[in-house]
């Protein structure tokens, strides 16, 4: 019987390296550094540069700016782009910085629904690129609206990589987005419901302001976090880089920005609620006052 | 659910199992097979199923539980067996037996099945590293099961119908669905789905919100909502109110593939919710109306497996007693008297039915909707 345990215990040791083989990634000083920074920069942003359909019309009229559109090919083809659009698909943006403008430009991300779009912002700005937006709603909107779309987005001769970005940190990033799992580290109300019910994540974040905590409420079990203070409380984030996170916020921007800086920090098993408390809400699942 | 990796199913978590009771037990005791070092004569006589017989494996130290949850439905699948049997006759049983077990058998929950791994509908694999779980998970073995009708009424899962309020109060399948329920009742000789008492019964949960609690607890607590008190309790079921539309099927056929494989198809769903009389109307279920629901049966469902396999087909009504998992608070029919009242629309009434159909559902329909008179608006 002891043999046999023995026989056994070895079997299944021959599976473990299979289940642990992600190892904690090596998160490179200058990503830190970078981090630290957007974190300081979070609290003056407009809106978390977030970018109403209504404000991005108006800054289609007025202002110069490349908009880029990092939705999936396929996408792309089915429905056509908002014209003057630049298309790389999220997962590639980091190889492709040589086709976008210098870094002080403009640049207003869009994807379907927005989700994407943050964690392509996020990205921009961790690489040095301070005036990159997202557009509210995405595609959806601008379709919404039955504003034109074109079939294809525009052809851009690829320059050079602005001298100023960190090859390291470059390299980072590139390898992260590349590496996005395949629902780009979403979660549906329902389905966080459910994981409430049997099998609750070890963390879950709320990073709206204490005025949205207080009403219309928070998901009960979530502690808060408001965004801006986040990343400089860094320190207090859990030690276990693979332990079970979910964030949210009111429609997923906010979340989506904590989520990408959690997720480029090495933590391997982060979540951003899609659509935020408003999806939440909308599917009526409750929320509890303090 | 995410599909589970191939080495996901079979991984054993040797460090959370060796602290299982259960790992006392040599793998070739349940699993049969031989304790050898190389695949295929490790696999010479494993068993296909551990608990196929729960008496003689599980029930070996299990004596509470075993002997009954051999006798539930779970183990038994006699529910089926039932509805089938009484459209047909004893000749066809062998021939309806031969497509149960082609098209059935795989819905039969041994005590791994809740315990141990996903059941094998959904292609198995260990839940928990093979650890023995004491409480089955919703998603990974319940809803397993109960997937298209239970799970997308439960999680809301339909386009515009909310979830169960239960479901949003962080409610899974085992806080209503007991230990003792889902093993067996300690019943003999369950037939059906709706045999013997309520389990669970709302009102066990609900004494309060009824009035008929403690009586000062309830009016202090609700002040007594009127239409729990105006209708008589036997008149009709809780899900008359509090239920909202849900899944019915029609015309299940099997066909076949070009390769000749035999397979079962659903023609069509529909969304409905439909009041009709109560065709199992007992002593534990006295209400005279309740939701009914579609099943996908048809007078041909079979001819695969011989001619003519249910010549009794109207002996039961194509429309069945129900209990759907989308409870709500409030519905069209709490909203107003009228939501009822006068309201055919709700109501299971002659037109609703097709024409070939009419007779075996001619005890649960109702001639119209109970009258607007003296309601008042
Ligand atoms: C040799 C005796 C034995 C056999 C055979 C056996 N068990 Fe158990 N089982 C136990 C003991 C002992 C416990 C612990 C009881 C306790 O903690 O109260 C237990 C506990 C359990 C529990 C509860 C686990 C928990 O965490 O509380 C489940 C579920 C269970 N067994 C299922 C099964 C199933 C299914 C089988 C058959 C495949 C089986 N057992 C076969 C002895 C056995
Ligand atoms: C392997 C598939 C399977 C799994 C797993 C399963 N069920 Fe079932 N369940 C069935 C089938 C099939 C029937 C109907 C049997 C019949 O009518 O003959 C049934 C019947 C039932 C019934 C009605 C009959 C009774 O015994 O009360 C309830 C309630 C139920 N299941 C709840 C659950 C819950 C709760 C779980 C999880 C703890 C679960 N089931 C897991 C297949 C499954
Ligand atoms: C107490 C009985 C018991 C013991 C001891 C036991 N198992 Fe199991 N095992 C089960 C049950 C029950 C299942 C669930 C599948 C089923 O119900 O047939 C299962 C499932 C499995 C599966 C997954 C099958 C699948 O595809 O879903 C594997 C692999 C397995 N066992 C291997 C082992 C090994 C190796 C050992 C020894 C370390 C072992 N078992 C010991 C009862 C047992
Ligand atoms: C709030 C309590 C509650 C919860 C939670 C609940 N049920 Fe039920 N369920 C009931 C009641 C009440 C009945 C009807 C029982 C009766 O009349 O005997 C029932 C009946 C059933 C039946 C048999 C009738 C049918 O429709 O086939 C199944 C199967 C079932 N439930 C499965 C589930 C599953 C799976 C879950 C989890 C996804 C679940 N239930 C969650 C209360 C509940
Ligand atoms: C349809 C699902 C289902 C099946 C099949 C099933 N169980 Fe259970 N079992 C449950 C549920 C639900 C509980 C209660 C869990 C809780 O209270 O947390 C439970 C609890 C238990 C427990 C611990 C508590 C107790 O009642 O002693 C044991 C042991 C157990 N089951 C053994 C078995 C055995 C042995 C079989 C097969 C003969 C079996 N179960 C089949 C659903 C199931
Ligand atoms: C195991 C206990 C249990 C059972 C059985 C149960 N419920 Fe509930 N029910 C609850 C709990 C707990 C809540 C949430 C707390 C509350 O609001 O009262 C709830 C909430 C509700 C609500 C919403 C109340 C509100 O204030 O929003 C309704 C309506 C309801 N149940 C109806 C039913 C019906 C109908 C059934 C039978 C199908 C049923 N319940 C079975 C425990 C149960
Ligand atoms: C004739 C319709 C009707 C029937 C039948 C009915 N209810 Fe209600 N129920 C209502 C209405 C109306 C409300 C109030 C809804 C609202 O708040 O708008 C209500 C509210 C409730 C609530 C929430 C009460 C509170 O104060 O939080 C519960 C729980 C509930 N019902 C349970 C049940 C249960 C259990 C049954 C079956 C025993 C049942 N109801 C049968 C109409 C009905
Ligand atoms: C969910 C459907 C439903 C709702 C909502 C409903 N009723 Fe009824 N009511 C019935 C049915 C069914 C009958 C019985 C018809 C028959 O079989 O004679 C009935 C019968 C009655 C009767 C006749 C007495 C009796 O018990 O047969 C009165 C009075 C009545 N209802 C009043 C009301 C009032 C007042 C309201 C609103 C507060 C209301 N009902 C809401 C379905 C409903």
């Amino acid at each position: 019987m002891r043999k046999f345990l023995v026989l056994i215990l070895a079997l299944v040791m021959m599976l473990v390296p299979m289940v642990q083989a992600q190892e904690e990634v090596e998160v490179p000083e200058v990503v830190v550094e970078r981090i630290m920074e957007y974190g300081e920069l979070i609290p003056e942003l407009d809106h978390y540069n977030t970018v109403s359909l209504d404000d991005f019309i108006v800054m289609l009229a007025e202002e110069e700016i490349t908009i880029l559109d990092v939705r999936e090919d396929a996408e792309v083809e089915e429905t056509g782009v908002i014209e003057g659009s630049v298309h790389i698909p999220l997962r590639t943006l980091g190889e492709n910085l040589d086709k976008l403008p210098d870094q002080e430009a403009k640049i207003v991300v869009v994807c379907k629904g927005g989700f994407r779009a943050t964690i392509g912002m996020t990205a921009l700005h961790i690489l040095g690129y301070e005036n990159a937006f997202v557009l509210v709603g995405g595609f959806d909107a601008w379709v919404a609206e039955d504003l034109d779309v074109v079939d294809a987005p525009v052809e851009v001769e690829a320059a050079e990589v602005p001298e100023a970005i960190d090859p390291e940190l470059m390299e980072y990033v590139a390898e992260y987005l590349m590496n996005l799992p395949e629902n780009w580290g979403g979660v549906k109300a329902a389905d966080l419901n459910i994981e409430l019910i049997e099998n609750p994540p070890d963390y879950l974040y709320d990073v709206r302001s204490a005025e949205e905590w207080a009403d219309p409420g928070y998901i009960e079990g979530a502690s808060h976090v408001w965004i801006n203070e986040f990343i400089p409380m860094m320190e207090e984030w859990p030690t276990e880089k693979d332990a079970n996170i979910v964030i949210y916020c009111a429609s997923g921007y906010r979340g989506g920005i904590a989520s990408t800086v959690m997720g480029l920090l090495g933590y391997t098993n982060v979540r951003n609620l899609s659509g935020g408390t408003k999806a939440w809400v909308a599917a009526e699942l409750p929320l509890v006052q303090p | 659910m995410a599909p589970m990796e191939p080495w996901e199913r079979v991984w054993i978590d040797a460090e959370a199992f060796s602290e299982d009771v259960h790992s006392y037990i040599n793998c070739t005791d349940c699993h049969g097979g031989q304790a050898v070092a190389e695949k295929d004569a490790a696999h010479t006589g494993l068993k296909p199923e551990v608990a196929d017989d729960p008496e003689t494996t599980c029930g070996q130290c299990h004596v509470d539980v075993a002997p009954y949850a051999k006798e539930s439905l779970h183990n038994t699948l006699r529910g089926y067996d039932t509805a089938l049997y009484a459209r047909s006759e004893p000749e066809h049983h062998p021939a309806i037996e031969e497509m149960q077990s082609n098209h059935c058998d795989s819905c039969h929950a041994d005590c791994g099945d809740c315990h141990v791994s996903q059941p094998t509908s959904v292609g198995g694999g260990l839940v928990a590293g093979h650890v023995f779980n004491r409480t089955p998970s919703m998603s990974q073995n319940c809803t397993a099961c109960h997937g298209s009708r239970i799970k997308d009424e439960y999680y809301g899962a339909h386009e515009g119908i909310p979830s169960d309020v239960h479901f949003k109060q962080r409610m899974a399948c085992v806080d209503c669905h007991t230990g003792d329920e889902m093993h067996g009742m300690k019943m003999e000789d369950v037939n059906h789905r709706y045999d013997g008492a309520q389990e669970p019964d709302c009102q066990s949960c609900h004494k309060i919100e009824m009035g008929t609690g403690d009586e000062e607890e309830s009016e202090e607590e609700n002040g007594i909502i009127r239409e729990h008190v105006i209708h008589d309790e036997t008149l009709m079921s809780c899900q008359v109110c509090h239920s909202t539309t849900y899944i019915n099927c029609i015309d299940c056929h099997v066909e076949q593939t070009e390769e000749g494989t035999a397979f079962f198809r659903v023609d069509e769903h529909f969304l409905g919710f439909y009041v009709g009389l109560n065709p199992n109307q007992t002593e534990e279920r006295p209400y005279k109306y309740v939701p009914l629901r579609h099943v996908p049966i048809a007078p041909d469902s079979f001819s695969f497996y011989g001619d003519d396999l249910l010549p009794n087909y109207e002996e039961r009504p194509t429309w069945v007693y129900t209990t759907p998992h989308n409870i709500q608070r409030e519905t069209p029919q709490t909203e107003r008297c009228q939501g009822c009242h006068g309201n055919d629309d709700i109501f299971l009434t002659r037109d609703k039915l097709s024409r070939e159909e009419r007779r075996a559902n001619r005890d649960v329909i109702v001639d119209e909707a109970p009258s607007m008179f003296g309601l008042g608006n």
